[in-house]
């Protein structure tokens, strides 16, 4: 067996890690609390909304949700054989099965924002670049998540369909898909809650839907009509979210449908996909040209290795350092603030009406795209990192709070009650009890926002928040393609660090 | 020390569960509460530790209503009981040691508490009661690689740490194997003898409860329909708890 390392040693290693990219960040509290006043003005001028732009607003957060409905559900349908060809215990030659994962690893390393902007110089702007991107995005994360769940299911009944001499295909369809559709499902509407929200920021870089519009009044600093736009978004995300887990609910058994309403379901979503699918703008293909695919492809193979070896704050090394520093504090930050409003959103420690209106506000938190922070923290901070650490914190409390708080519902109380009827305390219960239990699964969903944080930091630079974004869409913004491959090679080889790194922890903390 | 006086429960859908139980249990007594499932034992044991309220009726220990007291009057009678469950209700990923430590947690104060600053000799108090339930070697052991008569083992531990009048023990054997479940109730039966302890057990394990115990009250149909020594328990008795079924096999 190998030593473990003790945790206080960890713990005290992983608050000087933090201490030390607080610092490389330029976190500085005390500039924070003298331009306190700033914080709100923004959000005071937003209310009250205008609500006269309605019309406007929309058709555009239609076409976002469009763009999230039929990019969400062509990325899970591919996922599947792409998984199959990915699974270790499936058939096919290994050497594949490799360059498979690792081209969903390269992939993987991107967020969003980034395959729009690229989708945008292949399929011009407009809605239909930025469901490509939804579709790739969801696509790489869904072959992941499936794949893994392959390769933990039972393999008797499959391996007793392929002695009984069904095709690999029909033997897989017919055990081991059964098996994972739960799973499956889960995820795929996790995703579509997520992709509501990156969907609602494509417009930036001209991919379609409310984005674009978002960011000409925020630029115009008309914000009665940002306010608007805010509030229809909570509205789409609150019921989004609402919707997929009574779906979550209905895929995991924990509520039942009669086949009738199982039908009309089924109906529903399929005719949902087709409509969206169907009224999908068509591409803008007129600036599309052989010539310019060449030079893309032949620019990022080539990386500029003077970037990739360059010292100092303009150099790779330096970039990725502070990409990861950002995450790092924001993640941690953002846990901190996390887990009471958890406890508080959580109606097995708090009565119902309090639950409910944490968790709407929780809700609300999250449903506000982190470009609105950045330009928040901006006029707060200044342009830099520090901007970066905040609004990576305020998204990661919206989206660990939800984390967490399902981690809470989820909490056996069996050894809180024993505690309880001996007398303790309920914040002694809750300490001796209930945090023990919900350690394991808060590291866990804190791990994961890391690892997506990673990714989403590096688009942090659109607001001028530091970290390895700015330089990288500029570089795609003047078609420096080979910066721009130096640049991924850095995103790419990031992600996979930290993919072990997290892999790593996951093994040592169980 | 413990007196039930004409003790009622009534649910709204399950209608009167319990009906006028009175018993009075004395120092270092063993008493098993038998019965057929829906006889009302759980309720009973939910009523003794605190965790439901009474329709009607007493509760007194020592003397002291128990049934009618809140906050900080009912802790200090919960702080006097040891309780044992079923399902063991240990935190699994702490240690066998931190489990038992868990106990002094109403002793201590706020700031100690949620420190987790047990102290020295608490935590030589809790090896030392570990040793005596036979776990000297698994302090450290987290609770989930533990066997279940292990975790039973632990789960007494933490209830004896609280130096406790009574042992109220829900089913101790329950998800045991047989032979498990001997010993544990014959670790329970050291423990009532070395430390005068009194224990009040509820169990469906007919068998073991008469073996064990000093005494054994029988519960039908929300009553009391015998109490006496285990040795009176005759095939007429086991008929009148349990009905017909039961006592032919």
């Amino acid at each position: 067996m190998r030593r473990r390392i003790p945790r206080p040693v960890l713990a005290a290693g992983f608050l000087l890690l933090f201490l030390v990219a607080a610092w490389f960040t330029g976190c500085d509290l005390g500039l924070m609390w003298s331009r306190r006043d700033h914080l709100t003005d923004i959000a005071a001028e937003m209310f009250p909304p205008d609500w006269g732009f309605l019309g406007k607003v929309l058709p555009l957060l239609w076409a976002t949700v469009q763009m999230s409905v039929t990019g969400t559900a062509l990325g899970a349908a591919l996922a599947v054989p792409a998984a199959m060809a990915c699974a270790a215990p499936l058939p096919g030659p290994n050497a594949l099965k490799k360059l498979l994962r690792f081209c969903i690893q390269v992939l993987r390393a991107f967020p969003a924002l980034i395959l729009a902007l690229l989708a945008t110089f292949f399929l011009g702007l407009g809605s239909f670049a930025g469901t490509a991107a939804i579709t790739v995005y969801t696509f790489a994360i869904m072959t992941r998540l499936t794949y893994e769940d392959i390769e933990s299911a039972p393999l008797g009944p499959w391996l007793a369909l392929r002695a009984m001499g069904a095709s690999p295909a029909r033997a897989f369809f017919r055990s081991l898909f059964p098996e994972i559709l739960p799973a499956y499902l889960t995820n795929a509407l996790y995703l579509l809650e997520g992709n509501v929200r990156h969907s609602a920021i494509l417009g930036y870089v001209g991919a379609g839907g409310i984005g674009l519009l978002l960011n000409e009044k925020v630029s115009w600093r008309e914000y009665d009509k940002v306010g608007t736009i805010l509030l229809l978004l909570f509205a789409v995300v609150y019921l989004m979210e609402h919707l997929s887990t009574w779906l979550t609910g209905l895929v995991q058994h924990e509520r039942t449908l009669g086949p009738a309403g199982r039908r009309l379901l089924a109906g529903a979503a399929v005719l949902l996909f087709v409509f969206c699918t169907l009224t999908l703008p068509p591409p803008d293909l007129s600036r599309t040209s052989m010539r310019m695919v060449q030079t893309l492809l032949s620019g990022i193979t080539h990386p500029d290795w003077e970037l990739f070896f360059r010292a100092g704050d303009s150099g790779l090394a330096y970039l990725l350092a502070e990409t990861a520093a950002i995450a790092l504090v924001g993640t941690c930050v953002g846990a901190v603030f996390a887990v009471p409003l958890a406890f508080l959103g959580s109606s097995r420690f708090f009565p119902a009406p309090v639950a409910w209106l944490f968790r709407t506000v929780v809700t609300a938190v999250r449903s506000v795209p982190f470009l609105i922070y950045g330009l928040i923290f901006i006029r707060v901070c200044g342009p830099g990192s520090f901007t970066g650490v905040l609004t990576l914190a305020v998204c990661s409390v919206g989206l660990l709070c939800k984390r967490f708080t399902e981690a809470i519902d989820a909490l056996d109380f069996r050894a809180y009650r024993a505690l309880e009827a001996m007398g303790a305390a309920k914040a002694a219960c809750v300490r001796h009890a209930a945090l023990p239990q919900l350690a394991p699964r808060f590291f866990s969903a804190w791990l994961y926002r890391f690892d997506v944080n990673i990714r989403e930091a590096s688009v942090l630079g659109l607001a001028g928040a530091g970290g390895i974004g700015a330089p990288l869409i500029l570089a795609m913004n003047q078609y420096a393609w080979n910066e721009v491959g130096t640049l991924a090679l850095g995103m790419i080889a990031l992600s996979w660090a930290v993919d072990l790194l997290s892999a790593r922890c996951r093994r040592g903390s169980r | 020390m413990l007196q039930v006086i004409h003790v009622r429960k009534q649910f709204p859908r399950a209608g009167e569960v319990l009906r006028d139980i009175s018993f009075t249990l004395g120092e270092g007594e063993f008493l098993s509460v038998i019965g057929p499932s829906g006889a009302g034992k759980t309720t009973l044991f939910r009523i003794l530790n605190g965790t439901e309220t009474c329709g009607g009726g007493q509760v007194l220990y020592d003397g002291v209503p128990f049934e009618s007291a809140r906050g900080r009057a009912k802790r200090a009678v919960q702080r006097r009981l040891g309780t044992i469950y079923q399902d063991f209700c240990l935190v699994e990923n702490l240690s066998a040691l931190q489990n038992v430590l868990s106990a002094c947690l109403p002793d201590m104060s706020l700031a100690a508490s949620l420190l987790g600053a047990f102290g020295r000799e608490r935590t030589e108090r809790a090896a030392a009661i570990l040793a005596e339930v036979g776990l000297s070697d698994k302090l450290d052991e987290p609770v989930k690689d533990l066997s279940g008569g292990q975790k039973q083992r632990v789960a007494i531990a933490r209830a004896l740490m609280r130096d406790p009048a009574l042992l109220l023990a829900d089913e101790p054997v329950a998800s045991l194997d047989p032979v498990t479940g001997r010993q544990i109730l014959g670790l329970l039966r050291d423990v009532q003898q070395r430390r005068g302890v009194s224990v009040l057990m509820n169990s469906h394990n007919l068998e073991l409860s008469l073996e064990f115990s000093t005494r054994v009250i029988g519960l039908s149909g929300g009553r009391i329909v015998f109490d006496g020594a285990p040795a009176e328990v005759t095939e007429a008795v086991l008929r009148d708890i349990y009905g017909g079924a039961e006592a032919a096999v």
